[in-house]
Formats: structure tokens, C-alpha cells, sequence
């Protein structure tokens, strides 16, 4: 179903948390929302969830305002970043919960529970009690019971930041495939840049109380909107140097690492640190005392002189990228 | 640190001494203890003549069955009203339910004497003085507090995101309650339940304010310790102790706390 948003705002006091948040999500998308911890990405979600109310806006979804609308009374599913699994149930009750409270029938409800325990490989614990299962399997749990039944939308608040960093992957994997598999439309919001890039189908940037960018993963890291989204977005940030390289006055100059090649042109840098990540290495250096990250195939030491030529650049005005 | 264990033994002296003089009269022969001019303080003659003709009769089991009641009943009502608040108050925010919980505590700073007077001529309108369920719920006056005290902070301690993720799975306010958050709340029922229970059972003053006539195991001990039925005191005294050992101990387990522990982190 497609979820719209319109102009949501959320105060606390005088703070403000979402300051007019509007986008419109396609029905099967898998939008992620993405931005650094205390920004009001869980509020926002919140607020989808039906469990805060906005201060102004609307929530609109499949062309109804359920704005007003108690969570109970929506048609929604929600994975909580500790989970939230009963702890007084089985892992074959937490899953069948949902569909208890809307009254299915009990052999729909075993056959569901049986059906998405097969889908999630955790048909062999059904019968465990939760808190003695390990955290990859309470994932799990939790996502299986956000499935179980059919929402019209999912929302999942960090499902994957108390997993180990293998597990993590194994996980964005799994949920990408059950989200393709279902078709349905996740909202998932993150603090971690590498996860909404490789999962999303749009992300959207949320900074400040609003979305800075929203647009596909490989627009925000070419095209980035502000300097602020460069930044952030990236396993590096953007490089930035003063306009006047290109003897442009009142501009900044932003390049990501992979666009500048090392040993050719004529600019030159000092190595000051060498990080290695697969076979490349990422060298930081200093410009003329602007900080700088390139990469290479070539190992280099500290306090070497290396030169550079950047290749591609894009240009801000103001922090905001210029056409 | 050999001194320290002089001190907890005197402490443990200091306490048990007194119950010990009570199973003393309770097991010796009266010639040794009562009735003698320098009374033992050893057991000289063990017999449970004392016991046996104390028990026997409706002077004990009345009393001893009304006092169970009252304590059992004043434990239902306390948890049936306590469970709604301590609920409510952890909702609410804390500049709202503190004070609440501060008021309430008041009622509790008001003598049981001051209080009893005016509600044994309201019950005797109502037509419930000199019943166990009035009884019960003047006493229910001074447990009903207590209770909410701990149950708020038993459902305050429950994480909110548990709540929240039940209303999203389509729960209303009865099924979270009764699906999710009272199972949870099992160690803070226990606990406001085994207090309501103890300060009923050897409560006084509402008792003999409120049930004059055919009274609770407390107000009898004291009538027949006043009136000279000396043994019949003590056998009644020491029997009113072992239910408060026997409920501590079967209410023990859900005292620990590992029911809310596991499958939520921080």
C-alpha cells in the first residue's frame, strides 16, 4: 500500500523534532530512513506507527487518513529495535500473537506460524521460550511476527543494530529477499549508512526535523543535495576544497575519494594515516591544511608526498549543490 | 570482624528471645513456667497438654477462619483495585503521578483509631459492621497504597516499547493487559499481595473497632491474655505465626526477578 506523509510536525515543548515531513512511499518499496542517532527518526516512526501523534500533518495510506488512527485499530506491523518479544510466551505464541488478537481462526494460525517459521529457518525453536533463544533467532522471531499476517505497511526501527557485525549481513541479505518475496512496503530507519544503501530502494535523509534528500542510493551518493548528506553518506565523506583550485571564488569543490587518481596531476598532499579496506587503501592526507581522503591499489607510509588529480568534482554554493 | 559476629548474635538474640519464651509457654508444663514463683528458662517438662486443650473448640477455629478470610480477602481486593492504578499512575507523567502517589501514602498518616470511629457508624448503616467484608475493607484502607506503590513501579520497570509493539500486533487495553503486561507483573503482585495479607492478619484496631463481637485470631489473643486464658494466648499466638512463615515461603520464587530479565536489551 502506499504510505504518504503530509507535512507531519511533532513538538516536544519547544523542541522540534519533525519539522514538516512530507513524501509520498510507493506500495513494495523499501524506503529507508536514514540519519544520525537523536534526530527524530524513531519519532517519525512513531508517529507512522500510530503510537505518538503528530502536532500537525497527515498520514495517508491506500487514500486514507489514519492520522488519528490508534495502532491497534491500523493495519500495520512494526519490528522494535530491542525486538520487544513477550517474554511470558513461546516463540510459537509471540508469532501467533498478532494473529490472536484479530481473531483468526486456529488452524490459520498455525498454519501461518508454521509457514513463516519455514520462511525465517526457525521452525525447530517454535516451541522455546524466548528468552532463551540467541539474539539472530529473537531477530528473527520479531520479523516473523511483523509478517505473519498482512499489513499494509511494515515499519522496522534498527532490526539489525543488536546483531554482530557478520550476522548483520547475513540478516540485510535475508531481509531484502522477504521483502522482495512479499512485495510489501518496508520502512526501515537506520543510523548506518552502509545498511540503508545497500537495502533501500529510495532513502531519505532526515536531518534537522526534515528529509534533506530522499532519492535512490547511488543519486545521493553522486549527486548529494548538501554538503551536510556528503558527509554523512559514503564509508568516507566527500572531500571539500576552496573554489579558487578551479579559480571559481565563493564555491566549494566536492569529490569523493574513488574520483581523484593518485601519482598523476599536479596537486599534492601529505599522507597522514593509511586505512586498508579489501585491497585498497584510503589515504589520509593534508592539502594545504585541508583534510583529504584518496584511495589507491598502492600502499604508501605516513609522511609521504603524494600527488593527485581529481577527476570529477561536484560544486556547492552555500553547503547546497549547485546544477 | 569477630566483633561484628557479636553484634549480629546479640541482634539475633535481641529478636528470637521473645519468641522463644512464647514456644517455652507454649511446651512446658505450666508448674515450670506460669505458675512458678521464678519461672524456667530452660525446658524442664515438655507436654502438649497446653496445646491440645487450647486448640480444641470453636474459641480457636472461629477466629483463626475469620482472620484468614479477612486476610485473604482484603489480599483480592487490594490487588483488584491496585492492578487498574499502579497501572494508570505509570502512565500518566511523572509531575501528575508522583504527587498522586504522595497523597495517597497521607491516607496512611492518619491513626487507624481516628478513622475506625466514623466508619463503624457508616457501617452500621450499610449494614456491614460486624461482617468480615466490612472488616476487610477498612483494612484494605491501609494496604490499597502500599499496593499501588509497588505495582506502579513493577509496571513503570516493564519497557514501553513491550506495550507499544502490543498495540501495533492489534492488542486493546484489556488484551495488553491481560496478554502481556500483568503476566509480567507477577514478583510486584506477589509482593503487594503478601503485604496486604501480613498487615491484615495481625492488624488490631479495625478489627476490634469494626468486629467487636465474634473477632479476628489478633483480638482474641489479646481477650484471653487480659482475661487470664494466659495458655490458650499463647498456644493461639504461636499457631498465628506459622501461616505468615508458610506464605512467605510459597510466595518466594516469584519474589526473583528473572521473569522480566530475559528477551528484551536495553
Amino acid at each position: 500500500m502506499t504510505v504518504e506523509l503530509v507535512e507531519i510536525r511533532k513538538y516536544y515543548g519547544t523542541k522540534r523534532v519533525l519539522d514538516g515531513i512530507s513524501e509520498k512511499i510507493e506500495s513494495g518499496e523499501f524506503f529507508v530512513i536514514l540519519g544520525p542517532s537523536g534526530e527524530g527518526k524513531s519519532t517519525l516512526l512513531k508517529v507512522m506507527a500510530g503510537i505518538e501523534r503528530p502536532d500537525s500533518g497527515k498520514m495517508i495510506v491506500d487514500g486514507q487518513d489514519i492520522t488519528y488512527q490508534p495502532p491497534e485499530r491500523r493495519n500495520v506491523a512494526m519490528v522494535f529495535q530491542n525486538y520487544a518479544l513477550y517474554p511470558n510466551m513461546s516463540v510459537r505464541d509471540n508469532i501467533a500473537f498478532p494473529l490472536k488478537m484479530r481473531r483468526t481462526p486456529k488452524k490459520e494460525i498455525e498454519e501461518n506460524v508454521e509457514r513463516v517459521a519455514a520462511l525465517l529457518g526457525i521452525g525447530e525453536i517454535l516451541d522455546k521460550r524466548v528468552t532463551v533463544i540467541s539474539g539472530g533467532q529473537q531477530q528473527r522471531v520479531a520479523l516473523a511476527r511483523a509478517i505473519v499476517r498482512n499489513p499494509s505497511y511494515y515499519l522496522l526501527d534498527e532490526p539489525l543494530s543488536n546483531l554482530d557485525a557478520r550476522m548483520r549481513t547475513v540478516a540485510r541479505g535475508e531481509l531484502k529477499r522477504i521483502q522482495k518475496e512479499l512485495r510489501g512496503t518496508f520502512i526501515y530507519v537506520t543510523h548506518d549508512q552502509k545498511e540503508a544503501m545497500s537495502l533501500a530502494d529510495r532513502v531519505a535523509v532526515l536531518h534537522a526535523g526534515k528529509f534533506e534528500q530522499v532519492g535512490k542510493p547511488k543519486e545521493l551518493y553522486d549527486y548529494p543535495r548538501t554538503k551536510w548528506v556528503a558527509e554523512f553518506i559514503g564509508d568516507f565523506p566527500m572531500n571539500f576544497l576552496p573554489g579558487k583550485v578551479l579559480g571559481e571564488e565563493g564555491v566549494e569543490v566536492g569529490f569523493r575519494p574513488e574520483w581523484a587518481a593518485v601519482n598523476e596531476g599536479r596537486m599534492e598532499c601529505v599522507v597522514e594515516s593509511v586505512e586498508a579496506v579489501g585491497d585498497s587503501r584510503y589515504l589520509l592526507c593534508d592539502h594545504e591544511g585541508h583534510r583529504l581522503t584518496l584511495v589507491s591499489r598502492n600502499n604508501y607510509d605516513v609522511g609521504d608526498k603524494i600527488k593527485f588529480e581529481v577527476n570529477d568534482f561536484r560544486k556547492f554554493k552555500d553547503g547546497v549543490l549547485m546544477d | 570482624m569477630k566483633w561484628s559476629y557479636l553484634g549480629a548474635a546479640f541482634v539475633v538474640v535481641y529478636f528470637l528471645f521473645p519468641l522463644y519464651i512464647l514456644v517455652l509457654l507454649a511446651f512446658n508444663s505450666p508448674r515450670y513456667t506460669l505458675f512458678a514463683k521464678f519461672p524456667s528458662l530452660l525446658p524442664i517438662q515438655l507436654t502438649l497438654n497446653n496445646l491440645e486443650s487450647a486448640l480444641q473448640g470453636s474459641s480457636f477455629v472461629d477466629p483463626f477462619v475469620r482472620s484468614l478470610e479477612t486476610a485473604t480477602l482484603v489480599g483480592v481486593i487490594t490487588l483488584a483495585l491496585a492492578v487498574p492504578a499502579g497501572y494508570g499512575l505509570s502512565r500518566l507523567p511523572r509531575s501528575i503521578a508522583y504527587p498522586v502517589l504522595t497523597l495517597l501514602l497521607v491516607t496512611n498518616m492518619m491513626p487507624a483509631i481516628v478513622v475506625g470511629i466514623p466508619i463503624a457508624v457508616e457501617f452500621v448503616k450499610l449494614h456491614i459492621f460486624e461482617t468480615v467484608q466490612g472488616l476487610s475493607l477498612a483494612q484494605t484502607l491501609v494496604t490499597l497504597p502500599l499496593a499501588t506503590f509497588i505495582l506502579q513501579g513493577t509496571f513503570s520497570s516493564i519497557p514501553r516499547d513491550l506495550e507499544n509493539q502490543a498495540r501495533v500486533d492489534g492488542a486493546d487495553l484489556l488484551h495488553r493487559l491481560s496478554s502481556v503486561l500483568i503476566p509480567l507483573t507477577g514478583p510486584g503482585m506477589a509482593a503487594a499481595f503478601l503485604i496486604s495479607w501480613m498487615f491484615s492478619w495481625d492488624e488490631f484496631t479495625y478489627a476490634i473497632l469494626l468486629l467487636p463481637y465474634h473477632s479476628t485470631l489478633p483480638v482474641t489473643i489479646y481477650t484471653d491474655v487480659t482475661r487470664g486464658n494466659l495458655l490458650a494466648g499463647v498456644a493461639f499466638s504461636l499457631v498465628f505465626t506459622l501461616p505468615v512463615i508458610v506464605l512467605t515461603f510459597a510466595l518466594q520464587k516469584y519474589l526473583k526477578g528473572e521473569y522480566l530479565s530475559g528477551g528484551i536489551k536495553g
